[in-house]
């Protein structure tokens, strides 16, 4: 576990610095599409474009990195009221239904993308199954991968009797 | 039939606390597996097409402009700013909370933003001062609900991009909302403070006035930039949000000197992690509205609501106290996607005007944000006043009363408080 547990924090480095840079390139994007058109009154047409691209893959990597800090939007009012075995029941079913639903997205992802490798942007010729459709499986494998490790930390905290924490810390 | 089998998932995989996205997702795969031959492709597709959009990019950017803002010392100008115009008023300090709302407003994207900003700095300066501390959480969390409808304002991008509507015409329509909604606080403050006899600041002096004002005006410009670009059709709000990220990067980096490299990087951080939290639901609720619409669960509400009344005021009066009810539990994210396109159908139905009903959407997701048990408001003021979230409730009445009166006016006179400037700019 403690191996598991060095690599997924490389991993998670490097997933915010991606995000960081992510983040600072579509400001610059948006930022030169307005410069060239204005100041040097020739507007770009490939900013758009690339934008689109980025907060896609800006909402399902930060999407990722809400499920990993726990902080999604939800409700936690009910399942915390619950005793520690039906507190613990209801997380392992919580847990399952995600991992379903991720299993979908990593799959269907997978074909979506693998059926558009050929297909380009109009104007930055990027091809649309390796760099678009591809944060299906991408960020979906990264969220079923804390999705499970979530699981097993409950499942020990349950044997141990440690404090069972519910799947939504905090509402944002 | 499908209705019931629809929202009942629902319902009961938000009480698991499953996160609002995944609960959309799961709620949709189940219908789509079991009462539909449609491949299952079609959940990835949505989930795409509910976030390719190139205004949609004015979210994270927005949200970091807000951000960036809290790691310079510009918000702390704003509130002596404001200190030196308003805090001669009785309960000055309760009043300048309103006011740096109201500026820290037409800055950053979200409420959040501006509760961390102007709370953290104000509410130990009213503590201090002998300003009870249900008092001083109470003004701090409703004043707050103006940052969602004065321009710029994440909620409204999210409605306009969802709903398929004008940004910039939502923006512009919310002006004059979120003027009367800091004019009424203000009122109530004031009273209050007199019945408590809470003490005014220093008297005005026109020497303090005018030279915090050229501390402030780097920060003070922006919303001129914000909104003026976008009124006069310069640019688009996406591009205003950029152009606003990159203002605060050179002011905080040049002019204020105290935005490091590290407080950028953790600013891209956080606001990454606030994005994915918004974005995964409207994406999911990509997913969703394709079920509904499948479902044609939208039209077949019409029918029943159009019986149970058929004149637009009422109608907006039950959906406000719907989406307030939904509100208190929920996320107005969550709201948005889940119970806005019910409505929608009726809506055109009426001939309600597209930007009064978003408005008062708006105001609905605004009080929702402040009542207990569930608000982001709310959480972030009590943590930083320390008290109970009912104390501050009970507190806060008189000014939810003030909000749901400028609802009021939304529903009875849209043509003086929501279509006016819109009309005036000839935009609508």
């Amino acid at each position: 576990m403690k191996k598991v547990d060095t690599v997924k924090k490389i991993l998670d480095k490097g997933v915010d610095g991606t995000l960081a840079l992510m983040l600072a390139v579509m400001t610059v994007v948006v930022f030169s599409q307005v410069f060239f058109r204005y100041v040097l009154r020739s507007p770009l047409s490939w900013p758009e474009e690339t934008a689109r691209v980025l907060v896609v893959w800006l909402s399902f990597l930060g999407g990722y990195m809400a499920l990993r800090e726990k902080r999604h939007i939800g409700f936690n009012l009910l399942v915390k009221k619950l005793p520690r075995r039906g507190k613990f029941v209801v997380e392992v079913i919580v847990f399952l239904l995600i991992l379903v639903f991720l299993g979908v997205v990593v799959y269907q992802g997978t074909f979506f993308a693998y059926r558009s490798l050929n297909i380009r942007m109009p104007y930055t010729r990027i091809s649309v199954g390796w760099l678009v459709y591809s944060v299906f499986p991408i960020t979906g494998a990264l969220m079923f991968v804390q999705t499970v490790l979530d699981l097993l930390a409950l499942i020990a905290a349950f044997r141990t009797g440690d404090v069972i924490e519910t799947s939504i810390q905090e509402d944002i | 039939m499908e209705v019931l089998l629809v929202f009942g998932l629902m319902a009961v995989f938000i009480l698991l606390n499953i996160p609002v996205a995944f609960a959309l997702g799961i709620t949709s795969l189940f219908f789509l597996v079991f009462t539909t031959q449609v491949p299952l492709v079609v959940v990835v597709q949505r989930m795409y097409m509910g976030v390719d959009s190139f205004t949609l990019l004015a979210v994270p950017l927005f949200i970091l402009t807000g951000v960036l803002m809290n790691h310079t010392r510009l918000a702390r100008k704003i509130v002596d700013f404001s200190m030196a115009l308003v805090g001669h008023l009785p309960g000055g300090l309760a009043v300048v909370n309103i006011i740096t709302s109201m500026f820290f407003a037409g800055v950053s994207g979200t409420a959040m933003a501006d509760t961390a900003a102007v709370g953290g700095v104000i509410i130990p300066a009213m503590k201090e001062k002998g300003y009870r501390a249900d008092f001083t959480g109470a003004v701090t969390a409703s004043s707050s609900t103006i940052g969602i409808i004065i321009p710029p304002s994440v909620p409204m991008v999210l409605y306009g991009v969802f709903v398929g509507i004008s940004v910039t015409n939502l923006f512009i329509a919310g002006i004059l909302p979120g003027v009367l909604i800091g004019v009424a606080l203000t009122v109530i403050a004031i009273y209050i403070s007199i019945r408590e006899k809470y003490v005014s600041e220093s008297a005005f002096s026109i020497t303090v006035a005018a030279k915090t004002f050229v501390a402030a005006l780097p920060a003070l410009v922006l919303p001129l930039i914000i909104l003026g670009g976008i009124m006069g059709g310069v640019f688009t709000p996406t591009e205003a949000a950029a152009v606003s990220v990159v203002y605060v990067l050179l002011v905080g980096i040049f002019v204020e000197r105290d935005l490091t490299p590290a407080a950028i990087y953790r600013a891209l951080k956080e606001t990454a992690l606030l994005t994915g939290t918004v974005m995964i639901v409207i994406s999911v609720a990509g997913l969703l509205g394709w079920v509904f619409s499948y479902a044609r669960i939208p039209q077949l509400l019409v029918a029943p609501f159009l019986t149970l009344t058929e004149s637009p005021v009422v109608f907006m009066w039950i959906v406000s106290v719907l989406l307030i009810v939904a509100g208190t539990f929920l996320h107005g994210t969550a709201l948005l996607v889940v119970l806005v396109p019910l409505f929608l159908p009726i809506v055109r139905t009426m001939g309600i005007h597209p930007l009064q009903f978003a408005m008062v959407v708006m105001m609905c997701w605004g009080i929702g944000q402040q009542t207990p048990p569930v608000g982001s408001s709310i959480y972030i003021t009590c943590t930083l006043a320390d008290i109970d979230m009912w104390e501050l409730t009970k507190a806060n009445m008189p000014f939810l009363a003030a909000l749901v009166l400028i609802l009021a006016l939304i529903i009875h006179a849209p043509g003086f408080s929501v279509l006016w400037i819109p009309r005036l700019l000839g935009l609508i």
